[in-house]
């Protein structure tokens, strides 16, 4: 009995310092797993992967804090990246903004003191934005009312991955890709 | 307290954490809320307001709910990516039923209009991660919900009417 009380002990140690030792927040960037071979970090890094799990107030390695962050590939599949694709969001305030992607196929929304309206440029695939967009979200890809939209509002999630990724399953939509093809 | 006592306690806290324990004593579980009133009416509104993927589509959340565009209950309900010409499928007789389960099963205090899922969206309520999507009671997100949670003879609800509106006012 003495040895179980002192293996329960341990066993409630163990975990305790787990949980002091890796924040859900590291774990979720673990999990994401290596870079890519010869992709360094910037704006054409893991694309495809949910951009907020590094780049968030909560938590952010990687120095820069998205609002709104994706990928768009050129067909299913998930095989190429979508070049100058449009991304028009649309916030609860009915405020529009216009993003594009860069050659990865990606896209990052992130609020700037510098500017004092939505502004392309920095990093190709980056807006600028005065102010954070209010959630819930509309969104648009393609040309002006040509585009296809997403059928649901994104609600708080500014990572697009989070709910496309992988495969269509019962968790996931699926990548988002161009249903007309390539532009 | 002995060490034996100690380990025991935390043995026990352990095995409850891994296999859930019955609700604590005084805490009253609701009967199940009429099904057929919410699959024709609060379904839709739910599915668009609170089911996403990114909210209560998350199946670790204590409210999980099933939705067409959101977390289905198996992965042979999504097979495709869905798109225009690839609608979803539509919920299933059991995600359905499960929905309900969820909302009936989270406790409810004195009377229904204390229901939690009435009132962590209400302004003025229990804190809720999604935040504050109805200003009052007179919200129609709020009565659809509450004419489905919480009918009453004295104040009766045109829960149809309510989540339309609700469902209207997200917009297309």
């Amino acid at each position: 009995m003495k040895l179980l009380a002192q293996a329960a002990w341990l066993l409630a140690c163990a975990g305790l310092g787990a949980c002091i030792a890796t924040s859900p927040e590291e774990a979720a960037e673990q999990a994401l797993g290596p870079e890519a071979p010869g992709v360094g970090r910037g704006p054409y890094h893991r694309a495809g992967q949910p951009c907020l799990v590094c780049h968030s107030e909560e938590h952010n390695p990687g120095g820069l804090i998205y609002e709104v962050a994706g990928t768009v590939y050129q067909a299913e599949g998930k095989a190429r990246g979508a070049r100058g694709v449009e991304v028009v969001l649309t916030d609860a305030e009915g405020t529009e903004l216009h993003a594009r992607t860069n050659r990865v196929g990606t896209f990052f929304v992130r609020v700037s003191s510098s500017v004092s309206a939505p502004t392309l440029g920095g990093y190709e695939g980056q807006l600028l934005v005065p102010s954070a967009p209010v959630f819930p979200l509309r969104v648009r890809i393609g040309p002006d009312g040509e585009g296809q939209a997403m059928q649901g509002l994104i609600w708080r999630q500014g990572s697009c991955a989070h709910c496309h990724h992988d495969s269509p399953d019962e968790t996931s939509n699926g990548p988002i890709f161009l249903q007309g093809g390539a532009p | 307290m002995s060490a034996r006592g100690i380990g025991r306690i935390l043995l026990a806290s352990l095995a409850c954490g891994g296999l859930g324990c019955p609700p604590a004593q005084g805490v009253e579980v609701p009967k199940p809320a009429d099904g057929a009133v919410y699959e024709q009416y609060v379904q839709p509104y739910t599915a668009a307001s609170c089911a996403t993927l990114d909210c209560h589509g998350d199946p670790g959340r204590p409210l999980r709910m099933y939705s067409e565009l959101g977390l289905r209950g198996d992965a042979s309900l999504r097979m495709v990516s869905i798109s225009e010409l690839r609608p979803p499928q539509t919920l299933s007789a059991a995600e359905v039923s499960d929905n309900v389960t969820a909302f009936s099963s989270v406790s409810k205090l004195e009377d229904g209009t204390h229901h939690l899922a009435l009132l962590k969206p209400l302004r003025g309520g229990i804190h809720h991660m999604g935040g504050k999507l109805w200003p009052n009671e007179q919200a129609p997100g709020y009565l659809c919900l509450r004419g489905w949670l919480a009918p009453s003879a004295d104040t009766p609800i045109d829960t149809g009417e309510s989540c339309a509106l609700a469902l209207d006012a997200l917009g297309p």
